[in-house]
């Protein structure tokens, strides 16, 4: 079942394929793990592939999709429980961030470069750990978030984030308590910053482990714009981290389920300007 | 020497298998170029627990089931994407370090190949998958159609418009060195 297009392009893209030519050992043993656990489970009864004792917790999704007008591509998973539940991993998130500073910023800084390979892969032109690099540093319960801008050695702008488990900033290679990473070229690139009194999101994202889901937006900041206020479909009330010119902000959404308004729904925002001045209702800013 | 009987626990078992073990490097593949690697992993295992829950949907043959796992697969991908948002199309990776690994490279197959990158960010993401079903799953269009969801003779129509875009972005001559994947796996090549 293959094509028998044969041409120079084709030629070409073959040797381009981002794909692995061959699956190793360790792919091979855990496919093979894999697959006894989906044996194991009754094919009738909806239930979810267990991550095997001791092994890393890899479930994490970034999504490549296409970028749009103002939402770029954005999406991972961890083990996440239905904010209906309150479950473990997100019991301690708060709807208002603390901003991280000094050595635990350092350090949520170190473990987002960890988890993502860049220190040993030499991809950075510079250090993002400088500080001037880091937009974002926040905190919501046992959830660190960090944001950076820097430049690749392509030369092209890049921006990272992670979101990371209090597990995974204690021991980054440990790969235990979920995690979330992004380093992909700057969405807003080419595009002019927005006008001081504007907010602009520039991401926005949905991750999922098994049935579960959290929500995330990013995006530019005027330089107007102190503060801004997220009420989620749901109903929750989120405060957004803003700082140099950029906000971010995310919250537990619960079933990953069409029927969840969460999800299928779009959030306000509210935009504080630093005059005191609040704009209210403000769908999709941008 | 044992035997099940058709449509049996151990029949589906054993059938089952069979498509996991033909399919599984592929369809990991498949996941490799749209997700980041180190997630594609478990993009397979959900999309064979799919297959698990779904046997009784899924083709016969091997060479069947293959694109309506791809499909099962493009679909959960695309579902993460709500409401508002949802995109009808994901974007292909190319290959990592491809403009570092080429930049010394003087032949001329390195340098028609670090064009192809570049004029590849510049495609649609239906204009990335579009290909990436021909070249690199390796699709008839009868295939790819089924993990599109459209005719063969729509998805013929696709890929030669893609293909011309490819085409005229790898000569145009404002074109410049595409990042590489490397520096852009977990975004959007756009």
């Amino acid at each position: 079942m293959t094509t028998s297009d044969d041409n120079p392009t084709t030629r070409a893209l073959r040797g381009l394929d981002p794909a692995d030519r061959e699956i190793d050992q360790a792919q091979r043993t855990r496919a093979t793990a894999t697959l006894e656990r989906i044996l194991a489970t009754d094919p009738d009864e909806p239930t979810h592939v267990a991550t095997p004792a001791g092994e890393p917790r890899r479930r994490r999704y970034r999504l490549l999709l296409a970028g749009g007008v103002v939402v770029a591509a954005v999406t991972a998973a961890l083990a996440v429980p239905t904010i209906s539940q309150q479950g473990e991993a997100f019991a301690s998130w708060s709807p208002e961030p603390v901003a991280l500073t000094g050595d635990r910023r350092t350090a949520v800084t170190d473990a987002c470069l960890t988890r993502q390979g860049t220190l040993q892969d030499g991809e950075l032109a510079f250090d993002p750990r400088a500080d001037a690099s880091v937009l974002v540093a926040e905190a919501r319960g046992g959830w660190s978030y960090i944001l950076f801008r820097v430049t690749g050695a392509s030369g092209f702008e890049l921006e990272g984030s992670c979101l990371m488990s209090e597990e995974i900033v204690a021991d980054p290679q440990s790969g235990e308590g979920g995690d979330f990473g992004s380093l992909s070229r700057a969405d807003d690139m080419g595009r002019p910053p927005p006008a001081r009194d504007v907010a602009r999101e520039d991401s926005y994202g949905v991750g999922v482990v098994d049935d579960e889901a959290f929500v995330y937006a990013e995006g530019s900041a005027g330089a107007d714009v102190v503060g801004i206020e997220v009420t989620t479909p749901g109903g929750l009330v989120v405060e957004a981290s803003v700082a140099r010119g950029r906000w971010a902000v995310w919250w537990p959404a619960g079933d990953d389920s069409m029927d969840n308004p969460e999800l299928t729904g779009a959030p306000t925002y509210e935009v504080t300007l630093r005059d005191g001045t609040v704009i209210d209702g403000v769908r999709n800013p941008g | 020497m044992s035997t099940s009987a058709p449509g049996s626990p151990a029949a589906r078992e054993a059938r089952f298998r069979a498509v996991y073990e033909a399919t599984y490097d592929d369809l990991l593949r498949f996941a490799q170029r749209r997700v980041h690697p180190t997630h594609a992993e478990d993009v397979a295992a959900d999309v064979f627990l799919v297959a698990w829950r779904r046997f009784d949907e899924m083709p016969q043959r091997i060479d069947d089931a293959r694109p309506w796992l791809f499909g099962v697969a493009r679909a959960t991908m695309l579902n993460h994407r709500r409401g508002e948002r949802r995109r009808d199309a994901l974007a292909v990776r190319i290959a990592d370090g491809t403009a570092r690994q080429l930049a010394s490279a003087e032949d001329e197959l390195a340098a028609y190949r670090l064009d192809l990158a570049s004029a590849w960010a510049r495609l649609s993401a239906t204009e990335q998958e579009v290909i990436s079903l021909a070249v690199w799953e390796g699709l008839d269009s009868a295939g790819a159609g089924v993990v599109l969801g459209c005719s063969a003779t729509a998805y013929r129509l696709r890929l030669s418009r893609a293909r011309r875009s490819l085409r005229r972005h790898a000569t145009s001559p404002t074109s410049s060195p595409a990042p590489t994947s490397a520096t852009t796996t977990q975004g959007p090549l756009r």
